[in-house]
């Protein structure tokens, strides 16, 4: 880094020092305390917080909160993928209306969108006026409060984030390339696996770190749409530190949720490869 | 070989392609030369299989492939922009077609190096594609295309992205290659001396239509019509009055240009009658126009005193190209000045200046009235 360039990103540094590192010393540092009685921090170093985080009762929602996650993300990919190849492939004035459509939800409140969910879903959402109307069920399908649909909230939210990278992409592919696949041979298939899904590699791996690591700790959707029955990593973590007041087992809590994620990155790196370059829109 | 028969294309109410029909033997070099937007590489495009023609066929040995899609096609296309896969190296893009049909991995990099040396690029294999030089991307594409045999090898003008140097180097290679190979080529190209230089045969489209099909000397010496004539190489095109037949001679006939002169010319082998003071245009090359007084002694002889024709003209330039001198002038009654180009060896030093009163020498069976579109 030449001189001139690590003053640019002295402000950038700064704030990162200030705002991330600064603060998961903070959380490393209070999920080796305890807890008083009162909620208050004691002094002493323990990694009981640590040894209680895995006790099974928390272990499992650490490995269900896992498996959301990785639904959500490869239900995203399923959608995104041919999504994204719609859009790029349209005619060029279309785009830019086809994308506002993918984005216009983001116009509305977060909060919103996700108890618009919860009303579609509902008993008495179209959903079940459908069902009711048309004689297939008699009474109404209670579809919220469970996993179902936190998956359905998690889909909607996140599918613009693994669409977007991979359309950025795929909007830059030389669709030639297609051609000459065909040309030598290959049918639609092959096209798809060994021509259009490595170049969009690089948009599928960012689509799937915008959608992974929001996600597993995502703890809203859960709320609004698990009910009491679905907790989630987030919401266990939210729970120590804004209603039971363990700031030490929260802060343990988080520090294994950023080691899951680090792993991920790991792991994304291993298998993307060269191609695991991240694409952002 | 290949047949194209009756093809008609239309995109929308747009048409491309009327009635093309050719035929193309095997291990032909066969180019389709047009301006842009002729419907040249439409019809590569149909040979290749992209686009389905609205009427009409194409057959390979006899056999229909119209409605055969381009993957089961025995035909591979080399594309303008090259289209190597970028997530590939070298040897991986010209194994691509091999892959895919799943040949022995051992085999295949037989293959692939047969492939790369014959385009010289055996020791890029490893090389990813966007380390490659344009001229090495050709090849790439080149290898790529041949390495599994197609019976007939598509050239998208594969050639106009390069400078002019390599791109005259590939026109050799190119035309070696297919010798070696005994592949026919299907060349498309805008490039007119890429088409006489290295075609066995070759068709000129406008505007979709065929307009004429032969081989490279024969479209260049006996064009049929005016576009030909003047689409191929450069042209003098004089525009006077057609005065009946030269006495003794019945090829020939006697055009006026005004002002008193006049030329004799060769008549089209049509019987086509052409009506005495009509308005005909006159062709004829500037190679083959040479100017009275400027040629060495040892080329005037052959060169002008026995022309048929003799023109005079002001000298409006004079332009030095290398090997060749092209000299300008002007007859008082044309609107355009004709265009004499002389080997540089056959001029002598003193040269007419611009301004100075020249005679243009020609033999009238160089130049001809074109019967057909000919007159205005």
């Amino acid at each position: 880094m030449s001189k001139r360039s690590g003053i640019l990103a002295l402000p950038l540094m700064l704030w990162l020092v200030w705002f991330l590192v600064m603060p998961i010393g903070f959380v490393l540092i209070y999920s080796l305390l305890q807890r008083g009685s009162y909620g208050e921090i004691i002094w002493t170093l323990t990694l009981d917080n640590y040894r209680r985080a895995l006790d099974p009762l928390y272990f499992q929602i650490f490995v269900k909160s896992l498996l959301l996650t990785c639904l959500t993300t490869i239900l995203c990919l399923a959608l995104g993928l041919p999504l994204a190849y719609t859009i790029a492939t349209a005619a060029k004035r279309q785009r830019p209306l086809l994308i506002s459509l993918l984005m216009l939800p983001f116009l509305t409140n977060f909060i919103v969108r996700v108890y618009a969910i919860r009303l579609i879903l509902g008993g008495e959402g179209p959903i079940n006026a459908v069902l009711v109307a048309s004689g297939l069920v008699s009474n109404p399908v209670i579809m919220t409060d469970s996993l179902f649909a936190v998956a359905v909230g998690m889909l909607a939210n996140y599918l613009p984030f693994m669409t977007l990278p991979i359309y950025v992409v795929q909007e830059k592919m030389d669709f030639s390339l297609l051609e000459a696949a065909a040309d030598l041979g290959a049918r639609r298939l092959a096209v798809l696996t060994r021509v259009i899904l490595p170049i969009s590699m690089p948009g599928i791996m960012s689509g799937t770190v915008l959608v992974f690591v929001p996600v597993l700790g995502e703890y809203m959707i859960p709320d609004l749409l698990g009910g009491a029955k679905t907790m989630l990593l987030g919401n266990l973590i939210t729970e120590q530190f804004l209603k039971v007041r363990d700031w030490p087992f929260g802060a343990a809590l988080a520090m294994l949720l950023i080691l899951v994620m680090l792993a991920s990155f790991a792991l994304q790196r291993l298998i993307g490869g060269k191609g695991g370059r991240l694409v952002h829109p | 070989m290949l047949s194209i028969v009756d093809v008609d294309k239309s995109y929308g109410s747009q048409r491309v392609l009327t009635s093309v029909s050719l035929q193309l033997g095997g291990g032909e070099f066969f180019s389709i030369i047009g301006p842009s937007g002729c419907g040249k590489s439409t019809l590569l495009r149909i040979l290749a299989g992209f686009e389905r023609p609205d009427q009409g066929r194409v057959l390979l040995n006899g056999a229909d492939i119209t409605a055969v899609a381009p993957h089961s096609r025995p035909m591979n296309m080399v594309f303008q922009r090259y289209a190597l896969f970028p997530h590939m190296n070298v040897a991986e893009n010209v194994g691509f077609s091999l892959r895919i049909k799943k040949v022995e991995p051992a085999e295949r990099r037989r293959l692939v190096d047969e492939a790369l040396n014959l385009v010289a690029m055996a020791s890029f294999a490893d090389r990813p594609i966007d380390k490659l030089s344009g001229g090495q991307q050709q090849r790439v594409a080149l290898a790529r295309a041949i390495v599994s045999r197609p019976k007939v090898l598509l050239l998208d003008e594969p050639l106009s992205a390069l400078d002019l140097q390599l791109r005259l180097h590939m026109q050799v290679e190119l035309r070696s290659l297919q010798r070696r190979l005994g592949m026919t080529f299907v060349f498309v190209t805008h490039d007119q001396s890429e088409a006489l230089a290295m075609s066995d045969r070759l068709a000129v489209i406008n505007q979709g239509r065929i307009v004429q099909v032969g081989t490279p000397s024969e479209v260049y010496e006996q064009p049929d019509n005016a576009f030909v004539a003047t689409f191929l190489g450069s042209m003098n095109c004089l525009v006077g009055q057609y005065m009946g037949r030269v006495e003794g001679r019945r090829q020939h006939g006697w055009v006026d240009l005004g002002e008193g002169q006049h030329c004799a010319v060769r008549l089209p082998e049509t019987t086509a009658v052409i009506p005495v003071g009509a308005k005909v245009q006159v062709f004829i090359r500037p190679e083959k126009v040479r100017l009275s007084g400027v040629g060495l002694p040892a080329a005037q002889s052959a060169s002008v005193g026995h022309q048929d024709n003799e023109l005079t003209a002001l000298m409006t330039d004079v332009a030095y190209r290398g090997a060749t001198v092209e000299f300008c002038a002007k007859l008082a009654t044309q609107a355009d000045p004709m265009s004499a180009i002389m080997l540089n060896s056959d001029v002598a030093s003193t040269r007419p200046q611009v301004g100075a009163k020249v005679k243009l020498g020609f033999a009238a069976d160089d130049a001809w009235i074109l019967s057909g579109g000919a007159s205005v």
